[in-house]
């Protein structure tokens, strides 16, 4: 029995869903309420026992073999914990998620597996932002939290306003030229995508952009298989950019990513891996 | 120089660096990130500086921190416009993370994202580290009221005068890789039982305090 944590309206739960019964496996969907309600409890042996509602009966947490976790409200505390003990796969564990919600400690994490990574800034001193904005001629700003912020270039407005990142670090890094590329990492599988935009963030509303599937080379698709390894993710999404000289950037990874916008076109089944690694995952010790 | 992250309202570590002296000691609450001379550069250290106490301190001078708050909450920014409080307590949060885990001193204890130290592990996963290592446990009572408390600071121990209580915090604080933690064992009809734990030292013990400033300093 496969567990799906989140809701249908979401993206990629969906399809993720769809893939599952395409496969003909057997999943249970549990929503916020029914995660709410999960009972759970440690044996005098260590042994995790519990159930959950879903579908109008109880499920015993023995029968799932894997799990899926796109919760919009992870505050079920006993199903978030049973995510990150039970021996079973999990896409992804709450523990691995975790680490990825400071964008700057992912810094260090990421030069360590190979890729360059931008000069960053993070800083309350205007002065420091000025004098950092002028060596490299070309800066962006975005958040250090996981908070979905969009990446926005520094410009001459930003001069004025500059003063108020008194009140909170903030971070900057040199703006990186090149051709973005999104890599989803699904267990030992890579996925590619190429995006032409000419906004400093393409995700941003109105942005003209083209995403095709793309071919990565094989180092540095072993990076990012490295790099989600190193973070403990099954499932990443993984934003790259090479610059005109082919000198390759990653800026940060994605713990639970939001795929469907890169499933367009063909080359890129995502949720059919990440259904596939789910159906053939082993049971954990 | 010592620091100590800690919560506006953290009395036992605002008296930490009367205590100390006559170690450099400062107090870092999230006020301190609000305030003009943070630089942080992870590719050079050597021009990284915080504010503490007001003052302007490179990080490659801190050589010891005691981290007393889990996270920064919107409750400890009074000075940020209510909008956006949420925003800049997970953003505080996520830079201290960071700096924090990039420090070559010692950290008590180091941040695991995304809380400021660790471990702040959920209650089943305490009771089942402790279940591998054979200490008992006990129920998830609703209310303790008899609750014995074994702090580990590296190899010492205080608390509890029981030997097989202090044995068992030794045995956690290794399984769990702090070199501080708060074992909290509970009175059943059985004897006393692992409930919990926590890096929550209690500051006002004399001895653990002074553990503590061993530890860092």
């Amino acid at each position: 029995m496969i567990l799906l944590w989140g809701s249908l309206g979401d993206g990629p739960l969906a399809r993720v869903a769809a893939a599952l019964d395409d496969l003909a496996c057997r999943m249970c969907l549990v929503d916020e309420e029914d995660a709410r309600r999960t009972e759970l409890a440690v044996a005098e042996d260590g042994a995790l026992r519990g159930s959950i509602p879903a579908g109008g009966r109880r499920i015993d947490l023995a029968e799932v073999t894997a799990a899926y976790l796109r919760p919009r409200d992870p505050r079920a505390d006993a199903l978030w914990a049973w995510a990150d003990l039970a021996g079973v796969t999990v896409v992804n564990r709450p523990a691995a998620m975790s680490r990825c919600f400071s964008k700057a400690q992912q810094l260090p994490v990421i030069a360590s597996s190979g890729f360059a990574v931008p000069d960053t800034l993070i800083t309350t001193d205007p002065r420091a932002a000025l004098e950092f904005w002028d060596r490299h001629g070309a800066v962006i700003y975005k958040s250090i939290s996981s908070t979905r912020s969009i990446v926005s270039r520094l410009t001459a407005d930003h001069r004025q306003r500059l003063d108020d990142i008194r009140w909170c670090p903030t971070q900057f890094q040199e703006l990186v030229p090149g051709v973005d590329h999104r890599v989803h990492v699904v267990g030992e599988r890579t996925f590619c995508s190429v995006i032409r935009s000419s906004a400093d963030d393409y995700r941003a509303a109105g942005a003209a952009v083209a995403v095709e599937s793309g071919e990565l080379p094989e180092p540095c698709a072993q990076r990012c298989r490295m790099l989600a390894r190193q973070l403990g993710l099954l499932f990443a999404g993984i934003d790259l950019r090479v610059t005109p000289d082919g000198r390759w950037y990653c800026f940060e990874v994605n713990p639970s990513p939001a795929f469907a916008y890169y499933e367009r076109g063909p080359g890129n089944p995502i949720a059919a891996a990440v259904a596939a690694l789910l159906r053939d995952a082993p049971r954990e010790s | 120089m010592l620091v100590v992250v800690a919560g506006a309202q953290d009395v036992g570590a605002r008296r930490l660096p009367e205590r100390w002296a006559p170690h450099d000691v400062a107090v870092l609450t999230p006020a301190d990130l609000a305030t003009v001379g943070w630089r942080w550069r992870p590719a050079a250290p050597e021009q990284s500086a915080a504010v503490l106490d007001g003052r302007l301190v490179a990080l490659t001078d801190i050589s010891g921190v005691l981290v007393r708050l889990p996270a920064v909450t919107p409750r400890e920014l009074p000075q940020i416009s209510a909008a956006e409080r949420d925003y800049v307590a997970a953003e505080m949060t996520a830079f201290l993370v960071a700096v924090l885990g990039s420090l070559d001193c010692v950290v008590l204890n180091p941040p695991a994202s995304p809380f400021l130290t660790s471990p702040l592990w959920r209650r089943e996963r305490w009771m089942r580290a402790a279940a591998r290592l054979g200490i008992p446990t006990a129920g998830p009572a609703s209310r303790h009221t008899d609750v014995s408390a074994v702090t580990v600071v590296g190899d010492r121990c205080f608390g509890a005068r029981e030997g097989e209580l202090r044995r068992q915090s030794r045995l956690l604080a290794r399984a769990c890789g702090a070199a501080m933690v708060v074992a909290r064992f509970v009175a059943t009809p059985v004897g006393r039982r692992l409930a919990g734990a926590d890096p929550w030292a209690d500051l006002e013990d004399d001895d653990v305090a002074a553990a503590l400033l061993a530890h860092l300093a």
